[in-house]
């Protein structure tokens, strides 16, 4: 199997360069058959890859030396360990379900081509990130989906807003992904390897706990994390992301890419381990996210936008994990999530193609004829987002973060803080629900879905049901399956006391239903016309956008245009100006002053004088040859004579 | 190895052939000038197939007599370095014609013969190993690009035309003044009076001399390159230039000044560069961010490639003056890497300005939907000049960056910044070029063939530089081993003159 | 044996009657005779020198001599009759092609 691992992220990319080369001899519904095709090969890899026991031994191949400086020769290499493993099969499963649900979802848009040709280099992309057994290929992955996320965003690109989202969300995380250079340079700088296993070895075995150099590495790691998983305070992109078509909502910015972040922490750990400090700044990042998130997502009125507030909020949990160090909780709630997040999405952008593109909710509850598969599917990933005790999978996956949060330091803030998200998740969710699904309209609705479009809306609700139910929750009877699995590699996360535990259980059972109440007196309140109070302020997201747009943006144009304008045109230009002016000057005043009054004279003089002796001279010269001869010889006998006596 | 002089002499002959019997046989002189060009290129790769380095990593010499009275020889030799710069004038050789073929509409004969003998001049640049053999092609190349801006250039050409040459024969005349104060020191000191590099790399100079020597070279090549207070020629001459001259220019002109630091200023005057190192590499970090911010305000698009040249070429200063194993590696690659991006850069806005008329980007807009190719292709050249991994930019600054790291994290940041600048000003770009929705309604023709194939090729060498490059660095490792030898032979209590 | 004075007084004689000739007569022809005897007159100085030296040199250079003025004499010739020819001329006055035209010049 070690020999055929390139085939995972191998397959999409070559279906994205015959869709990118021959797409123009295909027909259009040939191309999305094509790279339907090329993501499910990429899935059978992986499930080859299962049955080939990759779970219990990490497999590995090296394709080529990338770079050679030096002694220092980074290669074209893969690993595929458990952490790997689970990513890889969440990718290409979601991957292939948002591929299909395409099929039929983009089946009226002229721009096949280019949609799925991004589409496969999305997946590629991501599962070269996932793969990587460096720093430097993973650094490839990490930017290559994210310009697919830029050109998906931007997909309808006549109308600006698509465009300007795009680069929004490109800029932005590229603030991040320099900070994830600038950690790469520090530890190439330290260790002179970017191999992921040396590297956090070597780190392991040289520096000690806490101190400096890890701390400053970690953080600029976490910057990347931050900047791609839209955590605070780089979190401005994923709403306008939500320009973009819903597929590709599901699968970049809910299921897999912005959750590079999480894994790229994970994948690190051993780092963030020497770093108590950034790992519990990692922590607090998670829970302010998670509140920022779900209140943001409170008081917004595009469909869309709230399930991407909600992104923000959820991937706060997976971060809160990571900061407690529970590695293999934040993969799981990153599983769950991809399934239900995924889920909501499309069932989400089902919802809106039926309603022609009608993003406000309140219209959306209007019109009320919205296909009833679509809504049973979204009532499901609500569910599991809310983490409805027992019967979701967001709920085992949710209330095990919360467990966990409770015995970091400081714990007891970091529990309050996931707490009140998860009940503000509760309520905004169900919100959402009751507004777009039982709204003023009838609801009787007999739409149908096309099977490329209900069969991934089926099978992600059922995993957002199950998945949950591989690990129960600590001190419960039953299956305990995920996190012993992850222990060699990520190692176990701490729990508090029994008592406390089934306590904390408890209350986290009770948020949703407490959240599904108070989601009723809002909609209530704002039926009659009274709104939250800030609903301005966290639809805005907090104003960040304004806060960014005053701070950083206009003074960047500012300076930009002062540049041109004093240094290019006064400094530069005006010197260069101001020198030939005065070159001018001078020599004008040469031309006047001294060529006129001495030079021209003075020549003028000479030349009087010469022209005198020429004429002179020029008698002798009067063609005569007799007369020359005379002259010769006479000359001769001068200068004979002269020499002789 | 007579083949390097082939190299040189060989597009001048074209040049010559081309401009005596091919007056108004414009079909003819395209072909001619496509077949000198190609063939420079088929030996150039030859070359580089049969490369052998001897010890001091030269794959070929050639060294014959020429004045011998005052020491001058015609010595050519070809290290990684310079193999690699030569490949790269080669297949922008051909790549300048083709982009030219129906671009330049009058006086087809003389513009081939001029950009032939440009390329002459550069070639002669990137291979001589003679201080006067290098002043000679260093100025050599100079005239021909005058005239290709001065004849054949968009608007505002004279004014450019004149700028460009002003400021590079005063920055060339100091290097004649220190090239010659090298000579005579060098002849007090051994007897010997030559211009020979390798016997000069033996010179041993008190501390003062030194740095004046070495600013006489720093500042002929700071204005090619060019460094920030110089810089302004450059924006004027990409802009008024026509499109094979811009590939030229920011190809290969640029690359000069770069080549002409790490071959002389860095070897021939180690302490003194190293003394300079912190001046070379805050010229070099404003450098990229002051481009980076012009880029962004910049109407024009080739004005705003030519800011973005001198933001990239920051990065390379920055990493010759941080003078270590990446450092070095990544500005060569990067200086590649710039050459062929840059170069389809400045090749797409020409096609785009014949099909428009314009190059204003207030003008342009929405041109993803008619010109697909066109406008796929300057995605893929706007990434690898945004540094995209798997692209040709990215190996180059990332080894200049991590190199730098080791010098000072501080610096590093610094140039760290340029990375996301550049993404700025770029997506802006391209954002008002290609997306939105279209404001000119005319007929549209999307790339023909002969441009395919051009920018095809042009992409492919973008991808190998970023997928694969190392077998370009492998070129590199002898002259950087002996680059950082040089400088590790620095005794540590030198005087140090600067501070 | 003929004295070496006797040789330069004969070769001196002939010398000055041959610039004699080229400075009194007009006609091209004699000029050109003039010109011969005055060689003649130095061949012959030559001759007595390497004789009186006991020398070759000075032979050597009357073979040389009486090449080149055969070489001369045939040009000159040939560029009287071209003067001929073109100008009608076989006097030197009408040859003033060299003259100085300062009068026309000045005015």
């Amino acid at each position: 199997m070690n020999q055929w691992l390139w085939l995972i992220p191998g397959t999409p990319l070559l279906g994205s360069l015959v869709i990118a080369l021959l797409g123009g001899l295909l027909r259009r519904e040939h191309i999305a058959v094509l790279a339907c095709l090329a993501a499910a090969a990429a899935f059978l890899v992986v499930l080859l890859a299962w049955l080939a026991g990759a779970a219990s031994q990490p497999l590995q191949q090296t394709l080529y030396t990338w770079v050679a400086v030096g002694d220092w020769r980074p290669m074209f290499g893969f690993m595929l360990d458990r952490l790997a493993l689970v990513m890889v099969s969440i990718v290409s499963g979601v991957g292939l379900l948002v591929h299909l649900y395409s099929v039929s979802f983009m089946a009226e848009e002229t721009d096949q081509r280019r949609y799925y040709f991004f589409l496969n280099l999305f997946l590629a992309g991501m599962l070269l990130l996932v793969l990587a057994d460096n720093l430097l290929l993973l650094y490839l992955g990490w930017e290559l989906v994210g310009l697919c996320s830029y050109a998906l965003i931007g997909f309808w690109y006549r109308d600006p807003v698509c465009s300007n989202a795009g680069r929004k969300a490109f800029i932005v995380t590229r603030i991040g992904d320099t900070a994830l250079a600038l950690g790469i340079f520090l530890l190439f700088s330290q260790f002179h390897e970017l191999s992921l296993s040396a590297l956090l070895t070597d780190a392991a075995a040289q520096w000690e706990k806490g101190s400096a150099l890890a701390t400053v590495a970690t953080l600029l790691i976490l910057g990347g994390a931050v900047g791609k998983s839209a955590q605070l305070p780089l979190q401005v992109w994923l709403p306008d992301a939500m320009a973009g078509p819903s597929p590709v909502s599901a699968l970049m910015h809910a299921a897999t890419m912005v959750t590079a972040g999480v894994y790229l922490i994970a994948r690190t750990h051993p780092l963030f381990e020497l770093a108590p400090q950034t790992q519990w700044l990692v922590a607090a990042i998670g829970a302010l996210t998670i509140v920022y998130g779900a209140s943001a997502a409170l008081a917004q009125i595009d469909f869309k936008k709230v399930l991407a507030y909600s992104t923000i909020s959820q991937i706060g949990y997976m971060f809160l994990a990571l900061g407690c160090g529970a590695y293999a909780l934040a993969l799981f709630h990153l599983t769950t999530h991809a399934f239900f997040k995924a889920l909501l999405f499309l069932s989400a952008g089902a919802v809106i193609q039926a309603s022609r593109d009608e993003h406000d909710i309140n219209k959306l509850g209007k019109i009320g004829h919205h296909p009833p598969l679509a809504r049973w599917t979204f009532l499901a990933g609500a569910a599991s987002l809310a983490g409805v005790p027992v019967v979701t999978a967001g709920f085992y996956s949710k209330d095990a973060i919360l467990a966990t949060a409770w015995s970091a330091p400081a714990g007891p803030l970091l529990w309050t803080f996931a707490a009140f998200g998860a009940l503000l998740t509760a309520i905004y969710i169900f919100r959402v629900y009751l507004i777009v699904f039982h709204g003023a309209a009838p609801q009787t609705s007999t739409l149908s879905l096309p099977y490329p479009m209900s069969v991934p809306l089926l099978i992600l609700a059922l995993l957002s049901i199950i998945s949950g139910f591989i690990e129960l929750p600590e001190g419960w009877p039953g299956p305990h399956l995920w996190s012993p699995w992850f222990e060699e590699e990520l190692g176990l996360a701490t729990f508090p006391s029994l008592t406390i535990t089934y306590m904390l259980q408890l209350i986290a059972a009770l948020l949703p239903f407490i959240g599904m109440g108070l989601a009723c007196v809002l909609i209530r309140r704002e039926r009659a016309n009274q709104p939250l109070p800030l609903a301005n302020f966290l639809r805005c997201g907090w104003n960040f956008d304004a806060f960014y747009q005053a701070t950083l943006a206009r003074p960047y144009y500012a300076l930009a245009r002062g540049l041109r304008g004093i240094v290019e045109t006064l400094l530069i230009e005006g010197a260069l100006t101001r020198i030939t002016c005065g070159l001018l000057a001078f020599a004008t005043f040469c031309r006047k002053g001294v060529e006129y009054n001495v030079l021209e004279v003075s020549i003028s003089r000479l030349v009087a004088t010469l022209r005198f002796a020429y004429t002179l001279l020029g008698t002798t010269q009067n063609g005569v040859l007799s007369r020359y001869a005379l002259v010769i010889s006479t000359g001769a006998v001068f200068f004979l004579g002269y020499w002789l006596w | 190895m007579y083949w390097l002089s082939v190299l040189i002499f060989l597009p001048v002959l074209g040049a010559l052939w081309i401009g005596v019997i091919g007056r108004n046989k414009t079909d003819f002189t395209r072909w001619a000038a496509l077949a000198v060009t190609s063939t420079e290129l088929l030996i150039a790769l030859g070359l580089w197939w049969n490369a052998a380095p001897n010890a001091e990593g030269y794959y070929y010499l050639m060294r014959v007599p020429w004045i011998p009275a005052m020491g001058i020889q015609f010595l050519l030799g070809m290290d990684g370095i310079s193999l690699l710069l030569v490949l790269l004038t080669a297949l922008l050789g051909p790549v300048a014609v083709l982009v030219s073929w129906h671009a330049i509409k009058q006086n087809w004969s003389a513009f081939a013969a001029l950009l032939l003998a440009t390329q002459t001049g550069i070639m002669g640049v990137f291979l001589s190993l003679d201080l006067v053999l290098f002043y000679v092609f260093w100025e050599l190349m100079l005239v021909p690009m005058y005239f290709l801006i001065g004849l054949w250039g968009h608007e505002r050409r004279l004014y450019a035309a004149y700028k460009f040459f002003l400021f590079t024969l005063t920055g060339s005349l100091l290097m004649l003044i220190a090239i010659l104060g090298l000579y005579f020191i060098h002849g007090e000191q051994t007897g010997i009076y030559t211009f020979d590099y390798f016997e000069l790399l033996q010179i041993n100079l008190p501390g003062k001399t030194e740095l004046w020597l070495m600013l006489g070279f720093f500042v002929a090549f700071a204005v090619k390159i060019p460094l920030f207070p110089i810089h302004s020629w450059l924006p004027d001459a990409h802009t008024e230039a026509p499109t094979a001259g811009s590939i030229f220019l920011a190809g290969l002109l640029l690359k000069t000044g770069a080549y002409g630091l790490l071959r002389f200023c860095l070897p021939l005057f180690p302490e003194a560069s190293l003394d300079f190192a912190p001046i070379g590499m805050t010229l070099g970090v404003i450098g990229i961010l002051y481009g980076a911010l012009l880029a962004l305000v910049q109407e024009d698009m080739k004005r705003l490639i030519a800011y973005s040249s001198i933001s990239h070429l920051g990065f390379v200063v920055f990493g010759i003056y941080a003078w270590n194993q990446e450092g070095l590696n990544g500005a060569v690659l990067l200086m590649l890497a710039h050459g062929v991006t840059t170069g389809a850069m400045f090749a797409m806005i020409g096609m785009l300005q014949e099909r428009s008329g314009t190059r204003l980007l207030t003008q342009l807009g929405g041109l993803l939907s008619p010109l697909p190719r066109l406008a796929s292709l300057l995605l893929l050249f706007t990434l690898s000049a945004m540094s995209m991994p798997g692209l040709a930019n990215f190996i180059g600054e990332f080894l200049v960056l991590a190199g730098v790291f080791q010098i000072s994290a501080g610096f590093a940041f610094a140039g760290a910044l340029g990375i996301i600048t550049g993404v700025v000003y770029l997506l802006w770009m391209y954002q008002r070029a290609m997306l939105g929705e279209i404001t000119v309604q005319r007929l549209w023709t999307d790339l023909n063939r002969r441009e395919t194939v051009l920018l095809g090729a042009l992409a492919l060498a973008v991808l190998w530089l970023g997928l694969y490059p190392a077998p370009f660095l492998d070129n590199l490792q002898i002259p950087v081993t002996a680059l950082i030898e040089a400088k590790n032979a620095v005794p540590t209590g030198s005087i140090n003159a600067l501070r | 044996m003929i004295p070496l004075s006797h040789s330069l007084a004969i070769a001196a004689l002939l010398f000055v009657l041959g610039l004699a000739v080229v400075l009194l007569r007009r006609e091209l022809l004699f000029i050109l005779i003039g010109l011969e005897v005055m060689l003649n007159g130095v061949a012959l100085t030559a001759t007595a020198a390497g004789q009186y030296w006991g020398n070759a040199d000075g032979q050597v250079l009357v073979i040389m001599l009486m090449t080149v003025t055969a070489a001369e004499v045939a040009v000159a010739l040939i560029l009287v009759w071209l003067a001929f020819d073109h100008y009608r001329a076989a006097r030197v006055e009408a040859l003033t092609q060299l003259r100085e035209e300062t009068e026309r010049r000045t005015s």
